[in-house]
C-alpha cells in the first residue's frame, strides 16, 4: 500500500523522510464518535451534512427513542439497514429485527476503539543493556534486552548479526498455574505471540555489521499485584475516532 | 533502528468488532486477531484466527483500520516513553 489509501485511511509514502514532525494538538482531535448511519453512506453523525432520513426511517427512530427512554433511560439509537459492524462503527451494530442497534458498552467500560491504560517505564532494570517495564492495563510485561558478542553458528560466514527472544509467563500470571520459565515450545497464545515478536524483531532491528547479538527476555505477569508508579498516560480515555472520523486522516495524524 | 512496532490484538465479541481484548473477552471471542504494525503503518504481521467457526472475509479491512488505529497510539506512547532518548545515535 505504498503512500494510497485503504479503507479511507491515507498511508504515508514508502522510503519517508526519517521522523515524522509530531502534529500540534489541535490537528489530531477528534470529533466525538459518532454512531449514527443511515443507508449505508457512512458514520456522519445526525447533525446537518448527513443523509436524509426516510420517512420509514424516520417512524423506526422514533419508536426506538421512545423505547430506549422509556425502559433503558437513555442512550444513542441507531438505525442499521445494512450489516452493522461490517459497515460502520466498529464494534456497533449487531443487527436486530427491525433494523435497530443499540450502542453496548464493553464490561470494561471502554469504547470499542480504546485500548487499555498503557504504562512505560524504560529502563527499568539495572544490567540490561536496554529494558523496560510495559503495563498494559493488568498485564505486565518486563522486556530486557542484552546484546552479546556472538552469533549463531549459521551466520557466522555472513557478517552480520541476529536476534532472537525468549518469552514466558510466570507461574501464576494466569487463572491455572503455568508451568516452566520458557517453555521450548510456546501453546497456544504464547505460541503465536512467540512467532509475531521474532518477525517483529526483524522488523525493527538493522543488523549491525559487526556481528553482535541482541537477545531479548520477556516475561510477562498479568494482574500486578503493585500498582505502576507512573500514572497512566493521558488522552487514552478521550473521545475516540470514528470510522468516518478516520476517513482523509494521515496515518501519523492517528498518533495520539 | 529501523522503526518502531507495536502490535495489538483485537476480536469480535458477540458480534462486535473490539479493541485489545481482556481475558473476558478474549475466552468469548468468535474471532482472535492480532496485528504487528509498524511506526508507518506498514504491516509486519496479520493473524486471525476463527475461534467458533469460520468468519465472513468482509470483517477483514475492518480489523486492519481497528488495529490501525491501536497501533498508532500504542507508537505515539512508545515515542512519548523515549523522547528523552531521541533521536537514536544510530
Amino acid at each position: 500500500m505504498p503512500g494510497g489509501a485503504y479503507n479511507g485511511i491515507l498511508l504515508p509514502e514508502r522510503g519517508g523522510q526519517g521522523r515524522r514532525p509530531l502534529p500540534p494538538p489541535s490537528e489530531y482531535s477528534f470529533s466525538i464518535y459518532q454512531k449514527s448511519s443511515v443507508n449505508g453512506r457512512g458514520c456522519r453523525g445526525s447533525g446537518s451534512g448527513a443523509a436524509a432520513l426516510s420517512p420509514k426511517d424516520e417512524a423506526i427512530l422514533k419508536v426506538a427513542k421512545e423505547i430506549v427512554v422509556k425502559f433503558i433511560g437513555g442512550g444513542p439509537v441507531v438505525p442499521h439497514r445494512l450489516s452493522g459492524h461490517l459497515r460502520h462503527g466498529h464494534g456497533y451494530g449487531a443487527p436486530r429485527p427491525g433494523g435497530i442497534s443499540l450502542a453496548m458498552r464493553r464490561r470494561s467500560g471502554r469504547e470499542p476503539h480504546e485500548l487499555r491504560p498503557i504504562v512505560i517505564q524504560p529502563n527499568y532494570l539495572e544490567f540490561a543493556d536496554g529494558s523496560a517495564l510495559v503495563t498494559w492495563g493488568r498485564t505486565q510485561v518486563l522486556c530486557a534486552a542484552s546484546v552479546l558478542d556472538q552469533v549463531p553458528a549459521f551466520r557466522l560466514e555472513s557478517g552480520g548479526g541476529w536476534g532472537d527472544r525468549e518469552y514466558g509467563m510466570l507461574p501464576r500470571s494466569t487463572h491455572t498455574r503455568q508451568t516452566g520459565r520458557a517453555p521450548a515450545v510456546a501453546s497456544g497464545a504464547a505460541a503465536r505471540r512467540f512467532s509475531a515478536d521474532r518477525r517483529s524483531l526483524r522488523a525493527w532491528w538493522t543488523w549491525p555489521l559487526w556481528g553482535s547479538a541482541p537477545s531479548f527476555w520477556t516475561a510477562m505477569s498479568s494482574r500486578p499485584t503493585v500498582a505502576p508508579a507512573a500514572p497512566p498516560s493521558p488522552g487514552l480515555r478521550g473521545p475516540v475516532p470514528g470510522p468516518g472520523a478516520l476517513r482523509g486522516k494521515r496515518y501519523w495524524q492517528l498518533c495520539r | 533502528m529501523n522503526e518502531r512496532v507495536s502490535a495489538v490484538s483485537l476480536g469480535l465479541v458477540e458480534g462486535r468488532l473490539l479493541l485489545d481484548l481482556d481475558y473476558e473477552e478474549d475466552s468469548q471471542a468468535a474471532v482472535d486477531a492480532n496485528f504487528v504494525i509498524t511506526g508507518k503503518g506498514d504491516l509486519v504481521e496479520v493473524q486471525a484466527s476463527a475461534e467458533a467457526g469460520p468468519f465472513d472475509p468482509a470483517l477483514v479491512p475492518e480489523m486492519l483500520s481497528l488495529a490501525l488505529v491501536g497501533a498508532a497510539r500504542v507508537a505515539r506512547l512508545q515515542e512519548e516513553a523515549l523522547a528523552p532518548w531521541l533521536p537514536l545515535p544510530w
